[in-house]
């Protein structure tokens, strides 16, 4: 076999490259781009197109499709007419998906739950690779009693079952919020479930981390660092560090994907934004009710969820084999 | 093998005490309010307050705490719901685990026997298109956040589809014990097993596939086709057989967090009274004993069958079995 | 097993193995990556012929070639490769399948890997007894102990029911062998047996698989990078460079008089066992080139002491049989039709056009090397007539080099190339 020493990982231009080559990942990019520009508009859109405010009540109001004034509540197609349903989609640019039980615009709220839902997934994502690659490096680079305790700990938190301690955290914290001496966090911060999301996925992503931080604490360089008396502070830095980037940027958006939908499955349950604030999340709750009159409450934002997490399904493959030395190199003999 | 068992004791003892103590930590012990007001729940007269203070020694230190709750849980088992009404609250979780059990064994088979077959395809057919479809089939039904699939599968089979011959057969949301009418109980639970598993599927699949496809670049693998063995022969008994290591220490992990609770939002959407739908009323009524019990019972739960797999492990890994 | 079950053969002087112009190249960024290149050898019946090189020469391209083993997509084997007259190249897998374990076994490099870690070693024995015979599991079972047996593995019964962890890796390699030999095959490659062994236990395997021939019957194709292998184990040698044949011929012949200036530098850097230690041990300067790299002509060139300008051009110079003096004599009596037919020293005949009759004709028997053109690369030996118009371009025997007859190398070697 022509057993070649892998190249060193060039995480730089070469991946971009490859990346860039893969259509399905650049698709994936593009969507990414496309939604998260629009939620970013969504003031705009709310203002300008729909001309609502997607956090009123709006159930006594009334609006104008094709010269006609109609009710935002309308009655039900019942034969007896009786109770009121919000307004399905309409077609036209006021009302675009139909309105929620309390009148509100849903495409409007679409877009401004997507900007937290974004903001909350991104956010909890980062935070936990930190947390993650900090846990990781010191248990792998340090080894010995460090490594024993955070590996424990971690296998203590996997074992709970994540939407669980997901919850068990937010109880705690959603009715008066978190006081740690002078901080002080809101119970409808959107601090609470990033850190809650970044916190239990935080064994998820410290295990890799770690597995290759003792990968490479048995690497040549590493031990020839050592070797030379380079302080441990300057091998973590500069020759750990580097080597495990590849790592994080793989898991970023899978963990972006994770997050999201835990943020989701969060706000369903009510324990993550709170009202009036919205996320994909919470409109899907806000549909449940409306699910066999009004389904488009509850199906866009779940469209919107499934879109952006294959989004990073995919992105996150084509970073992996873009940036995966080890399966470029499988190719040899 | 039986040092390799003791030291597999030891360590799920240590990992039991240590999540007992971080879901303890987690509700009595976060800084902010009074555990009591959590505990009596909303608008507790002070006699209430009083009342629980004392019973869960929240005027004592957290070690005593600590002792009193875990007697509470497992020893007397008389945790009660002060919110709802006195309720005990082990025994209720006792009548909920039939249902949250049904629930994921059927999912289960049903991701075991799909997920196998699709990713051993896709690794025969790697490259080709099959391949390409099944695994973003896969990757669609790990996008798709299970509770909202489940109100779409609900919308189609309850609402818009129920009429056609296709869906007419299924029947209202909720549960049939087993014991009272199997038919029933299956007719009941087999939309919620297919929802369930679709995301398990769908990681399973890829799962599988990938390591089918690093393990043909295996020297063994090379050596069984020297050995003039069919391709399939190859994949199934030398591929599969030894992937199914991996396979089946994640089906434990997955299993036991499932049966444990995380099938919530699964059983609040089919509104089957499982585990995990107590949790969910517990949350809406916010009564934390009952919220804490089920996260503690299922922790524990995780944690036994984590062991039961690495027992497993050993008979599935002979390498495993020498090295400890 | 005895050795003289009969088989079809209906001419035992017929060549086992005839391999033919085989090349294979694997697609890499919509170029075809050249990793074996014109390779050619016949392998006689109970023959062990070594195929020699570095890493990355393409030995283990060739052989996996040969079994039909490499399926990575959009790879391109062309030539032929004749077993028993049947050609394996573009062969069914369904009856290259019939073949392999049967007719052709293989022994890989790395006994820790190359069983399935969850199988006992006797299940994948009789696994592969099973597919080709129709034998019962106590009968296959029978055969698989007998053969750790005869490989010299203690208690075989109980070996026999053990995992592949748990056994050294010289036995594991005894029964990885006792693997291959359990249907009997003709032919056997052998793909760097011992590489991953320990010295002594080395030893012992490569006596196993020399001992092969007679008491089995079985032609070796032996693989390896290790030049003391071939020489204690090979009856021919074929030195492959990136990819490229660079020598071939009967081992003794060879080792005594090294054709190519690669081969010389080979056996050069071999540390000798007697006589005065060299001040430096010679290395070869430089590092083999990438298959995208390679040169258009003698791909050993940039690293060569004694390259020439007609070394340089393209294509790749053709395989000429050399004289080794009295060995070449002796040797091609035989061929003499064919050598006087093709004048070696002929400067000026096409390569292209002289290089099939060539191999073909004299392969066994002559010492045949992969020269540039032929006078200017290949170690003149001593009364071997220089062609007319290169006396001046060619180093008599012990007369310096200068840097006036001898292009000067590309940068990789200027350095110093091994002084010969």
């Amino acid at each position: 076999m022509t057993a070649e020493a892998p190249p060193p990982p060039r995480p730089g231009r070469q991946a971009v490259r490859g990346l860039a080559r893969n259509r399905a990942a650049m698709t994936a990019l593009a969507v990414l781009v496309l939604i998260t520009l629009s939620c970013v508009l969504a003031p705009l859109y709310a203002r300008d197109i729909a001309q609502t405010d997607p956090f009123t009540s709006n159930v006594a109001g009334s609006i104008m499709l094709d010269g006609h004034e109609v009710d935002i509540m309308q009655p039900n197609d019942n034969p007896l007419h009786l109770g009121l349903s919000p307004i399905g989609p309409t077609g036209h640019t006021a009302y675009l998906l139909g309105a929620d039980s309390q009148g509100r615009d849903v495409a409007a709220r679409m877009l401004y739950g997507g900007r937290n839902s974004l903001l909350i997934s991104s956010c909890a994502a980062v935070l936990c690779l930190i947390l993650a690659a900090s846990a990781g490096i010191a248990a792998g680079f340090f080894g010995g009693l460090v490594d024993a305790v955070l590996s424990r700990l971690m296998d203590i938190m996997w074992a709970v079952p994540v939407y669980l301690f997901a919850i068990s955290l937010s109880i705690v914290t959603v009715s008066q919020g978190l006081r740690l001496g002078p901080f002080v966090v809101e119970a409808d911060s959107l601090l609470i479930p990033i850190v809650i999301i970044a916190l239990v996925y935080v064994p998820y992503a410290a295990r890799p981390v770690r597995g290759r931080v003792l990968a490479l604490r048995q690497a040549e360089f590493v031990t020839a660092a050592r070797c030379l008396g380079v302080p441990r502070w300057r091998i973590v830095l500069f020759d750990i560090l580097p080597n495990v980037t590849t790592t994080l940027v793989v898991l970023g958006p899978l963990l972006m994907a994770l997050s999201l939908l835990a943020e989701s499955a969060l706000s369903f349950l009510s324990i993550g934004v709170q009202a009036p604030a919205a996320s994909w999340g919470t409109i899907i709750q806000d549909g449940e009710g409306l699910i066999y009159t009004r389904p488009m409450v509850a199906i866009a934002p779940g469209l919107a969820i499934v879109m952006v997490v294959l989004a990073l399904n995919i992105l996150g493959d084509g970073l992996r084999d873009a940036l995966d030395v080890r399966d470029s190199s499988r190719r040899s003999s | 093998m039986m040092m390799a068992l003791l030291r597999r004791l030891g360590q799920t003892v240590f990992v039991l005490f240590g999540i007992s103590a971080l879901v303890f930590l987690v509700f009595f012990a976060t800084p902010g309010a009074d555990p009591t007001a959590r505990i009596a729940g909303r608008n507790a007269s002070p006699q209430t307050m009083e009342k629980v203070r004392q019973e869960y020694g929240f005027n004592r230190p957290l070690p005593v705490q600590y002792a009193t709750m875990m007697k509470k849980l497992f020893i007397t088992q008389d945790l009660a719901s002060y919110v709802d009404r006195g309720e005990l609250v082990v025994p209720e979780i006792a009548r909920a685990a039939p249902v949250t059990v049904s629930l994921v064994c059927g999912a289960a088979i049903i991701w075991v026997v799909l997920s196998i077959t699709m990713g051993t395809v896709a690794a025969a057919m790697k490259g080709t298109w099959i391949d390409r479809g099944l695994m973003m089939l896969g990757l669609v039904g790990i996008s798709m956040p299970v509770f909202w699939l489940g109100q779409v599968t609900n919308l189609i089979t309850q609402s818009r589809y129920h009429d056609t011959w296709l869906f007419s057969w299924v029947p209202g949301l909720g549960y049939v014990p087993l014991t009272e009418n199997p038919w029933g109980w299956f007719k009941a639970l087999v939309i919620p097993w297919v929802v369930l598993a679709i995301m398990f599927i769908g990681i399973y699949s890829r799962v599988l596939r990938a390591d089918l496809v690093a393990l043909s670049g295996e020297d063994f693998m090379r050596t069984a086709r020297a050995k003039g063995l069919s391709p399939t022969r190859v994949l199934l008994r030398h591929g599969l057989r030894t992937s199914m290591i991996t396979f089946v220490s994640l089906f434990g992990l997955d299993f036991a967090q499932l049966v444990g609770g995380g099938a919530l939002l699964t059983e609040v959407v089919f509104g089957l009274p499982g585990v995990g739908r107590l949790t969910y009323q517990a949350l809406t009524n916010l009564d934390l004993p009952l919220i804490m019990a089920t996260v503690m019972y299922s922790a524990v739960f995780v944690v036994l069958a984590n062991a039961v797999v690495d027992i497993l492990y050993l008979f599935l890994d002979p390498r495993v079995r020498d090295a400890r | 097993m005895p050795a003289d079950t009969p088989r079809s053969n209906p001419t035992s002087s017929a060549p086992l193995l005839v391999v033919q112009d085989l090349c294979v190249s694997f697609p890499s960024r919509g170029r075809m990556i050249p990793i074996v290149e014109h390779v050619s050898f016949t392998l006689g019946e109970r023959d062990i012929l070594g195929l020699v090189g570095e890493s990355g020469s393409g030995k283990s391209v060739t052989a996996m070639a040969l079994m039909g083993l490499i399926d990575s997509p959009g790879v391109q084997i062309t030539g032929s490769a004749l077993f028993r007259g049947q050609e394996l190249v573009g062969l069914p897998q369904k009856q290259l399948r019939r073949l392999r374990g049967r007719e052709i076994a293989m022994i890989f490099q790395d006994p820790m890997t190359a069983f399935t870690p969850v199988y006992t070693i006797g299940w994948q024995i009789d696994e592969q007894i099973r597919a080709h015979e129709r034998l019962s599991r106590k009968q296959a079972r029978a055969r698989t102990v007998s053969l750790l047996a005869e490989m010299g593995v203690p208690d075989p019964a109980r070996t026999a029911d053990r995992y592949p962890h748990q056994l050294s890796g010289g036995l594991r390699q005894r029964a990885m062998i006792a693997m291959a030999l359990s249907c009997n095959p003709s032919l056997l490659i052998a793909d760097e047996p011992t590489t991953a062994l320990d010295v002594t236990v080395q030893a012992q395997i490569l006596e196993l698989i020399r001992s092969l021939r007679s008491t089995y019957g079985s032609s070796v194709l032996l693989i390896t990078h290790d030049m003391g292998v071939v020489a204690e184990t090979c009856d021919t040698t074929l030195v492959l460079y990136s990819g490229r044949v660079a020598e071939t011929g009967p081992t003794e012949a060879l080792f005594a008089h090294p054709g190519h200036p690669y081969t010389a530098a080979l056996l050069a850097s071999i540390p000798p066992l007697d006589g005065p230690r060299p001040h430096r041990l010679p290395a070869i300067a430089g590092a083999p080139p990438a298959p995208l790299e390679r040169p258009a002509g003698c791909a050993f060139a940039p690293r060569c002491t004694y390259v020439h300008a007609s070394c340089l051009p393209a294509p790749p110079p053709p395989l000429v049989p050399t004289g080794s003096d009295t060995m070449i004599v002796q040797r091609t009596v035989t061929d003499t039709s064919s050598l006087e037919s093709v004048d070696p020293t002929d400067q000026t005949r096409p390569c292209t056009t002289t290089h099939n009759t060539l191999t073909e004709q004299s392969f066994s028997e002559t010492t045949i090397s992969r020269p540039t053109q032929l006078s200017a690369c290949v170690l003149p030996a001593e009364g071997t007539p220089l062609p007319p118009g290169l006396k001046n371009t060619v180093p008599a025997p012990g007369e310096a080099v200068t840097t006036t007859q001898i292009l000067s190398p590309p940068t990789s070697s200027a350095s110093g190339g091994p002084q010969l």
